[in-house]
């Protein structure tokens, strides 16, 4: 009995060993190699989820890049975020998409639920802080340890293949063809994705708060957007709760809000995206009004809703 | 409590290490702290469920009691209708009550006749139809004679609960695993290594092979109709070792964690897919199952006596009974009555039992006939997988339909193929490693028995790696929902 469990210990503490190599060695050598390097002539930075990835063409706005990942969290964006102006010095100005969806509790599953934990922690695993590790931890030990395994089987084929320029991987604009909007009027689905509640996620919007004062101490101007969406977006249902955390949290930052940007329904993906069409309008519009000053205004929405208003009435 | 979650690692040392450092002197003690375990094991998923183990042990005991005073054959037939009535009762009101009553509306619609009757928000109790079947063997044995009744309610308590079958079998009887009660058990270092390896190999199956193929087979039978042909073949096939890594994985697990606490368990899966006819994948595949529906079900049915009506009869009973079994929905039912018309030219033909010994015995590779038979059977057992995972029987039809199409030739598009090359690749190695077990009890048993000791060692480390590396979401196992 006892050579029985000495046997079972040692073969134990031997497996441990084996794991712990492999996940903290794979886990190393990528945190060591990886690159975020962009362009050199790229200064300013998109970041945020679906709404920000298929709204801004980042053809079509001058010196930037797009990395908005539709399902990624402000927890996710701040460790993108961290990367990328850690190795990029030029990147002066940074966008991050503000929108209903991202303040309400069900941003919480976007940061320790299982689908979305175990996709991102492939790419961010190597660069949590023990802080941001311990917050998944506590919120969902159980899935935190498969993420980790998804996420090590990632680390070794970037291994095996050598590849480490992680840029590419992480976000970038959606070009949509499709247009969804008569189908789901047609079949009534304006299903709304906030929680009945309408209570706040407190853990993403301490992150957000984190890449804002990131950005800060990197002397980054920081802007937050929000992208055009349909009139009948269900999600903007919490729009008061929305205007409060503004006011009360983030009062501190400009928000450029194309909220009221309206479109005909083929230029919609769905009633939370715009599809090409959209972000064709949208971002010549965004660039027209960077490079008109925009963000130098000391009223930048006084600005926009003109804009907005002139678009608007001519697109009608 | 699954076997595959982390408060089964805490459980499992925990319950062991009570056992041999503080019972193993004592029987009773053993015995106790098993039901306890048990109980423990079970309700940590419900625990009001648990009344109903305890109802079913205190009935199955007392009428086993009863039986052995009772003379009279009448009011034996009384005491086993009893039980009957009682254990199949429980399992109809919690599995099929809902079933029935829908069929019923649909038929008196279907007559002109509304019927009103609003279903039930039934919770099915985990184990439900394992643990009755398990009990029910007892009474039926000792109505039989063939089994002493017995007086030592701790000991039948452990038998009804033992924590390592309660969920999903194996189906034990009482003739094998009730006696293995009443003797003290002794540790023994080979068999509880043998139990520490088949339990690995089982973790394997399930947590590597079958949650693995799961998000494949899910996908494609969810969204069939956004794939062709191939693709959902593809996913047929993912499904077919889905099904098998996860409950021929929950066996082994079973198995060997039975073996840590010194008790023997009988064969469940005795590597089904390399089946040569029908008749063998039946003999290979839920053995405790099958070989339950054919001692209490077949045989005093008349079993393949008589003549051929007789044995039609009898094969479309048990299989459709088996089917019905699994779940209540239609699915479940073609399913057994598919397999049923696989079976019945075999058995009509006299040759059910030409595949009686273990394909290559003694070899290494099997004749082309054996190839050829082996993937004509694997290839009819997965057309009959369609039915069981399908939710209807429409969209069961619509599955095939679009697989069997022009679009069964062009090449499968989905996403995450890479992913799905990986899990080919692990698919390829299990039927490797079960191959080369094949003549042995398990996958694992021959590598155990036959290999150095180094090389073992690394081969074990290798598996926990797998099993590390692709676990995936911590997925309940199948059979539970049985």
């Amino acid at each position: 009995m006892k050579s029985f469990i000495k046997k079972i210990s040692l073969f134990l503490l031997l497996s441990i060993v084996v794991l712990a190599t492999i996940v903290l060695g794979s886990k190393y050598i990528v945190k060591s190699k990886s690159s975020f390097k962009i362009n050199e002539d790229i200064t300013k930075l998109i970041i945020g989820h679906s709404h920000s990835e298929c709204s801004v063409d980042d053809s079509l706005l001058d010196n930037s890049i797009n990395l908005s990942a539709s399902g990624e969290s402000y927890f996710y964006n701040y460790q993108k975020l961290k990367k990328v102006l850690e190795e990029n010095k030029q990147i002066n100005s940074v966008f991050i998409e503000f929108s209903n969806s991202q303040i309400d509790s069900v941003m919480d599953d976007w940061i320790w639920g299982f689908e979305k934990m175990s996709y991102y922690l492939q790419y961010y695993s190597p660069f949590l802080s023990s802080e941001d590790f311990n917050l998944l931890f506590e919120n969902n030990s159980t899935d935190l340890i498969s993420s980790y395994s998804i996420a090590t089987r990632k680390h070794l084929y970037r291994i095996i293949n050598g590849d480490y320029y992680l840029t590419d991987e992480i976000g970038s604009y959606a070009d949509s063809r499709l247009s969804k909007i008569n189908e789901l009027m047609a079949k009534n689905r304006f299903n709304s994705t906030i929680s009945k509640s309408q209570s706040l996620s407190t853990t993403n919007l301490t992150y957000l708060r984190k890449m804002i004062d990131l950005c800060r101490e990197n002397k980054v101007e920081v802007f937050l957007l929000r992208s055009p969406q349909h009139p009948l977006y269900a999600d903007l249902i919490n729009e008061p709760v929305f205007q409060n955390v503004l006011k009360s949290q983030f009062s501190d930052v400009d928000l450029l809000d194309f909220n009221d940007m309206s479109f005909p329904n083929s230029y919609y993906l769905d009633f939370h995206h715009v599809n090409y069409k959209g972000a064709q309008q949208f971002t010549r519009l965004l660039n027209e009004l960077i490079n008109t000053d925009l963000l130098s205004f000391s009223n930048k929405q006084e600005l926009i809703d003109k804009s907005l208003e002139h678009f608007n009435s001519s697109n009608l | 409590m699954l076997f595959n979650s982390i408060d089964f690692a805490v459980f499992l040392p925990i319950v062991f290490v009570l056992y041999w450092f503080f019972c193993q002197k004592n029987l009773k003690l053993q015995n106790i702290l098993i039901v306890v375990a048990s109980y423990v094991f079970y309700g940590w998923w419900d625990w009001r469920f648990l009344s109903l183990i305890i109802f079913s042990t205190v009935l199955d005991y007392s009428i086993g009691i009863a039986l052995s005073k009772e003379n009279n054959n009448s009011k034996r037939k009384l005491l086993l209708l009893l039980s009957i009535l009682v254990n199949l009762g429980f399992l109809g009101f919690f599995k099929y009550y809902n079933f029935f009553l829908d069929n019923l509306i649909t038929a008196f619609t279907f007559f002109g006749t509304e019927l009103r009757a609003s279903s039930l928000e039934i919770i099915l109790p985990v184990g439900i139809s394992f643990y009755t079947f398990q009990t029910l063997s007892y009474t039926i044995d000792v109505y039989r004679n063939k089994l002493e009744p017995t007086k030592n309610f701790v000991a039948f308590s452990a038998f009804v609960s033992f924590f390592p079958q309660l969920v999903a079998g194996p189906i034990e009887r009482a003739t094998n695993l009730l006696p293995q009660f009443y003797t003290q058990r002794k540790f023994e270092h080979n068999k509880a290594v043998d139990g520490l390896r088949q339990i690995l190999w089982g973790m394997f199956k399930k947590v590597v092979v079958a949650d693995n193929c799961a998000v494949f087979a899910n996908d494609f039978f969810n969204n069939h109709s956004d794939y062709g042909g191939s693709g959902l073949l593809l996913g047929v096939v993912f499904f077919t070792f889905q099904i098998y890594g996860d409950f021929s994985g929950y066996s082994d697990i079973a198995i060997g964690t039975s073996r840590l606490f010194g008790f023997d368990l009988k064969q469940n899966f005795a590597f089904p897919y390399f089946s040569r006819d029908i008749a063998e994948f039946w003999r290979r595949w839920h053995i405790s199952l099958s070989t339950w529906f054919r001692d209490y079900l077949y045989i005093p049915l008349g079993g393949s006596k008589g003549g051929k009506m007789m044995k039609v009869r009898n094969t479309f009973i048990i299989f459709i009974v088996s089917g019905f079994w699994h779940g209540a929905n239609w699915t479940f039912i073609i399913w057994g009555a598919l397999n049923a018309i696989y079976f019945l030219p075999l058995l009509l033909a006299n040759k059910n039992r030409i595949n009686l010994g273990i394909v290559g015995e003694g070899g290494s590779l099997p004749t082309l006939r054996d190839v050829f038979n082996i993937s004509y059977t694997f290839f009819l057992t997965m057309i009959a997988w369609v039915f069981f995972r399908a939710d209807s029987v429409t969209h069961a039809i619509d599955y095939l339909k679009i697989m069997f199409s022009k679009s069964l030739f062009s090449i499968p598009m989905f996403e995450n193929r890479t992913h799905a090359f990986e899990v080919i690749v692990l698919i390829v190695f299990l039927l490797f490693i079960e191959w080369h077990g094949r003549e042995s009890k398990y996958g694992l048993e021959r590598i155990g028995l036959t290999w150095n000791r180094n090389l073992r060692i690394t081969f074990y480390l290798g598996i926990i790696c797998l099993i590390f590396l692709f676990i995936g979401k911590e997925q309940e196992f199948i059979y539970f929902q049985f």
